[in-house]
């Protein structure tokens, strides 16, 4: 069986050992190499682009600039919110947006020609905060758009918030805050394009490629057909691959310049231009009861999209409807706002707002527990949603609700780190972080395809378009295939990622792969079976025969037994394969427009977290210590995977409430952009859940994104605790820290 | 493209360093950032590197009688876990294994930290703390230059293009002494100094020292805090009040910039606690 059984990464021994080719390993001999001329300054008109200082220079072969795109200049991964030039026509919306690009024969020359393309700018005046681009006159990013600088606004209505509020027990009134964050993939984005039997080949990392096809081929204004997208080995994504990064640059100069060309991002470039994480501004207002039952919520969100909407619309939808966090809440007025600055763009980040958004929920739950003098893990287990109850959007959950079983799987851990005797140089704390995710795009189709073949030779394949960016959906694909059909996963050859040889699986994003490509790999298996069944059939000429495939042989109900390799030969002699088609698209229904009430999710992932911190009083440094993270994942179809993703989410979501901060218009790299080192890695004991979701394959969800949600609130709850003030602005830097162990004592209102 | 040379003695490399356009490589943890930006941004790259690493004569250490002495050469990850070091020295051994990451400390050395001079170089401050004074060699023979006077200002040194820094002599305090070594940084390692501190305590009190990096150009000593210190009473009092009056010196010396919000109450805090800290493990030894 390989469902439930732990098996390595596909592809890991060739990571360890070096030879995996990622995005810039794929440049051949004879390349020409691409460097973009990036402004400096935004917004700013664009006066003049002068190549001629760069054509003059030794190597440079051409410099294109947004008069040489053919078709669309604007590119979007969210269709209906387009609006990003991948060269900027007349107007630069950020810094960092790139005007000119360079081809020459060396990268060093690419580089030289690079910095001596003459661009002159002036200086537009601009907005840099939400609020400034909201306020009535301010200077429009996009002119065009519909709204102002208003990318989009999404509420949810549900019950009279004002009069449950009145009627409430307790209120608790916060604001919360995040800052923008960096992906900081180990691999900086890079790839190449050639020409090969009449179609040009981008082969670059990614996380989507069948998107990445479709932009291109509208930025080229060419059929879809004409273009190849190849997923190059992906060293890490979380989100920030799922935008076009060196792609529409590849495609641009090799469709012109009709060679090969290859480009990679330094991790400067890689800061100043692709996404960060949107920083929300959380204005909360919650009420319970005296029994802790939470009454009502009112929530005011504010978010920055920077210059281009890339997922805006999606992060601004999913806030929303996880806005409550797990909980059920019987009354809700929750408006999310997304506004356009001059900022550089944020876009997919692992939880699209989920991992803001906790933080204030989580806040909201500590600090109603501590009015009503109730343990803040009981108030989670009073409030805790449960099959029968209802979501935000008014979604009744029916199966697969795992976090109570969650919170009771960390309670004794919870408990115990509680009872510690305090340390005796310094402060310590213990929080508590829960979520839930769904699982998907929200209030959208996001199909999913996969197609299986079994060859004559008895070789397996399975094709799917679903990129693996190092999570693990290579094996895990294979393992819910090879589940269904009753082999061993190892049997399976994989085909994936190419435009040319597999169909959309939608992006590596939102959780989904597991559950919606696991479950349109499934599907592809079944029907396997029943073409092999019936080419079995067809060859052992019963029309009517009782065929299943078992242990690795199609058996009759006559007690004949035939290979499946046989059955495909036979099936190839009559002109045909024996292969097997499959889809999944999530079961949803899209949100009221006004009240957000809909069926956004056909399944969601479930977690709680509990963090130890150790604070030192003098310097304000933290450390976090330990981590308990229980995490329902339906069904762990790989389960040292879902161990992985657990771990490695926690120290990303320790990152993100200790020490990550981008500063827009800064410059951006490793050595000012502080993410965890393993020093900084708390000791992690990560606790599977299996509740099975009745529409997953083999019961399974997703745990990509739920594995860093919970931790930062958590870390936050910790260090309230130790300091003795309720902090809630991440990260929780030195400053932040000490500004609070400095007013300990003074009131916790705000 | 810069052409690199490896000698194995020190008149080659003092001869390699003379040339027009030389820089001396030690373990190149700074230097290697600085090229790459140079390289993008198409700035000046030298036109030789002299790798130091094979020079003998930068990795003497004698700890043991006599007057005390590191090699310019020597890493931060020997210096961390060299017994003799941990022992004689255990503020310059903490400073060391704060240094980078493992990675960067077996290959970071003591003389190119000094050399590169960053304020917030945590090995600046630990040797400041001992009384080093530098011994440079050129083709013109040997000076020694205390380093209050080597270093002028950030990334700036007294040093000629063709001096080669051989190690230092250190004076540390009478033994025995209690001393503390503590840095703030933004996360558990790979962290610039935000605030570093090297405090040594003899068991008189007759020659305390307090040292303070990243917070003024140079690492410094501060002069009022250890004049406070001198023959008086070792007790808490005494270092919560030499720790105000390190950060009253902070603010006289940068005046009140936005950073002073974070730095004045740690360093008030961190110095006491650095004080407090050396004088328990003078107490623990006796």
């Amino acid at each position: 069986m390989s469902v439930g059984h732990s098996m390595p990464h596909s592809g890991v021994y060739a990571r360890v050992r070096g030879e995996t080719r990622f995005g810039w390993d794929q440049q051949g001999y004879g390349d020409l190499h691409l460097a973009c001329v990036r402004a400096e300054l935004a917004p700013a008109h664009i006066k003049s682009i002068d190549p001629a200082p760069a054509l003059a220079l030794p190597g440079v072969v051409r410099v294109f600039t947004a008069a040489d795109v053919p078709g669309e200049h604007n590119l979007g991964i969210i269709a209906v919110s387009r609006d990003q030039e991948f060269l900027a026509r007349d107007t630069v919306r950020q810094r960092g947006q790139a005007v000119a690009l360079v081809a020459a024969e060396t990268r060093a020359q690419a580089l030289a020609g690079a910095r001596a393309v003459r661009v002159e700018l002036d200086k537009l005046p601009g907005v840099f905060t939400p609020a400034e681009a909201l306020a009535s006159g301010a200077p429009l990013v996009h002119p065009d758009h519909a709204d102002g600088n208003l990318l989009r606004e999404n509420k949810i209505k549900r019950g009279e918030v004002d009069a449950a509020l009145a009627a409430s027990a307790v209120t608790v009134e916060a604001v919360y805050s995040t800052s923008p964050l960096e992906h900081a993939a180990l691999e900086p984005e890079g790839g190449r394009a050639w020409w090969q039997g009449g179609k040009l080949v981008v082969q670059a990392c990614t996380q989507n490629p069948h998107y990445d096809q479709a932009d291109l081929a509208r930025f080229l204004n060419v059929p879809q057909e004409k273009i190849r997208v190849i997923q190059a080995e992906t060293g890490g994504g979380f989100g920030g691959k799922l935008d076009l990064s060196v792609q529409p640059f590849l495609a641009l100069a090799a469709w012109h310049l009709v060679r090969s060309v290859c480009m990679r991002f330094t991790r400067e470039e890689s800061f100043l231009a692709t996404a960060k994480r949107h920083p929300l501004r959380m204005h909360y207002i919650s009420g319970a009861d005296e029994q802790g039952r939470l009454t009502a919520l009112k929530a005011r969100i504010l978010g920055d999209t920077g210059a281009f909407a890339s997922y805006g619309l999606a992060v601004c939808m999913r806030a929303a409807v996880h806005a409550t966090g797990p909980y059920h809440v019987p009354n809700l007025d929750v408006a999310c706002r997304m506004a356009y600055t001059n900022n550089g763009f944020y876009g997919a980040m692992r939880g699209f707002g989920c991992p803001q958004v906790a933080l204030a929920h989580e806040g909201q739950m500590d600090a109603l527990a501590a009015k009503l003098g109730l343990d803040p893990l009981e108030m989670r287990k009073i409030n805790a949603l449960q099959a029968g109850m209802r979501t935000c959007t008014g979604q009744k959950l029916t199966a697969g609700v795992g976090l109570m079983q969650c919170l009771e799987r960390i309670e004794p851990i919870y408990r115990a780190w509680r009872e510690e005797a305090p340390a005796q140089d310094g402060l310590s704390g213990v929080g508590l972080g829960a979520m839930f995710y769904g699982i998907g795009n929200t209030g959208v189709s996001n199909p999913s395809t996969a197609q299986m073949e079994w060859g004559p030779d008895n070789t397996v394949t399975l094709f799917t378009g679903a990129a693996d960016i190092g999570q693990g959906s290579d094996t895990v694909l294979k393992q819910i295939a090879a589940g269904r059909l009753g082999i061993e996963a190892e049997q399976i050859k994989l085909c994936r990622g190419d435009t040319a040889r597999t169909t959309n699986a939608g992006a590596t994003s939102a959780s989904r792969q597991t559950y919606i490509s696991g479950n349109a790999a499934l599907a592809a298996a079944d029907n396997l079976v029943m073409n092999l069944v019936e080419g079995a059939r067809e060859m052992l000429g019963e029309r009517h025969l009782e065929i299943e495939l078992r242990e690795g042989m199609l058996r009759a109900s006559d007690g004949r037994a035939v290979e499946p390799g046989e059955v495909a030969r036979h099936m190839a002699d009559q002109g045909g394969a024996a292969r097997g088609e499959g889809a999944f698209d999530p079961n949803f229904s899209p949100l009221d427009p006004e009240t957000g009430q809909g069926r956004p999710y056909a399944a969601y992932a479930y977690a709680a977290q509990c963090a130890k911190v150790a604070v030192d009083p003098a310097s304000g440094m933290t450390r976090v210590k330990e981590v308990a993270a229980a995490h329902d994942v339906g069904r762990a179809i790989n389960p040292r995977a879902v161990l992985g993703q657990i771990c490695g989410g926690v120290v990303m979501g320790v990152g993100m409430a200790l020490m990550e901060e981008h500063r827009p218009g800064r410059e951006g790299n490793l050595q000012q952009y502080h993410i965890p080192t393993a020093a900084d890695a708390p000791a992690i004991t990560p606790l599977i859940v299996e509740d099975p979701e009745p529409t997953g394959p083999f019961g399974a969800k997703g745990v990509g994104e739920p594995a860093l949600i919970p931790t930062a609130p958590a870390v936050a709850a910790a260090v309230s605790q130790a300091v003795g003030k309720p902090l809630r602005h991440l990260p929780l830097s030195l400053e932040r820290v000490m500004e609070a162990l400095s007013s300990r004592g003074e009131s916790h209102e705000d | 493209m810069s052409r690199f040379v490896s000698p194995a003695s020190l008149d080659e490399a003092l001869e390699a360093q003379s040339q027009a356009g030389a820089q001396a490589l030690a373990g190149g943890t700074d230097l290697m950032v600085t090229l790459r930006k140079a390289r993008l941004s198409g700035g000046q790259m030298p036109k030789l590197l002299v790798d130091l690493s094979r020079l003998l004569e930068l990795q003497r250490l004698n700890l043991e009688g006599g007057a005390p002495y590191l090699g310019a050469g020597l890493t931060f990850r020997f210096l961390e876990s060299n017994p003799l070091v941990t022992e004689r020295l255990p503020l310059l051994a903490r400073a060391a294994a704060s240094v980078g990451s493992v990675q960067v400390r077996s290959t970071a050395t003591l003389g190119g930290n000094v050399a590169n001079a960053s304020p917030a170089a945590d090995g600046l401050t630990a040797l400041v703390c001992l009384d080093a004074v530098a011994e440079i060699a050129s083709p013109r023979g040997a000076r020694h230059c205390p380093l209050a006077e080597l270093i002028t200002a950030p990334y700036q040194t007294t040093l000629d293009l063709d001096e080669i820094i051989l190690g230092f002599a250190l004076s540390p305090p009478p033994d025995p002494a209690g001393q503390a070594f503590l840095k703030v940084g933004r996360r558990g390692e790979v962290a610039v100094a935000r605030l570093n501190l090297a405090v040594a305590l003899d068991r008189d009190m007759a020659d305390p020292r307090v040292v303070l990096g990243s917070c003024f150009p140079t690492p410094r000593r501060l002069a009022d805090v250890e004049g406070l210190l001198k023959g008086a009473a070792p007790e808490p009092a005494l270092w919560q009040k030499a720790g105000e009056l390190a950060a009253s010196h902070f603010t006289d010396v940068c005046g009140w910039r936005s950073s002073a919000d974070y730095k004045v109450p740690a360093i008030t805090r961190c110095t006491a606690q650095a004080l407090s800290r050396a004088w328990s493990g003078l107490e623990a030894a006796s």
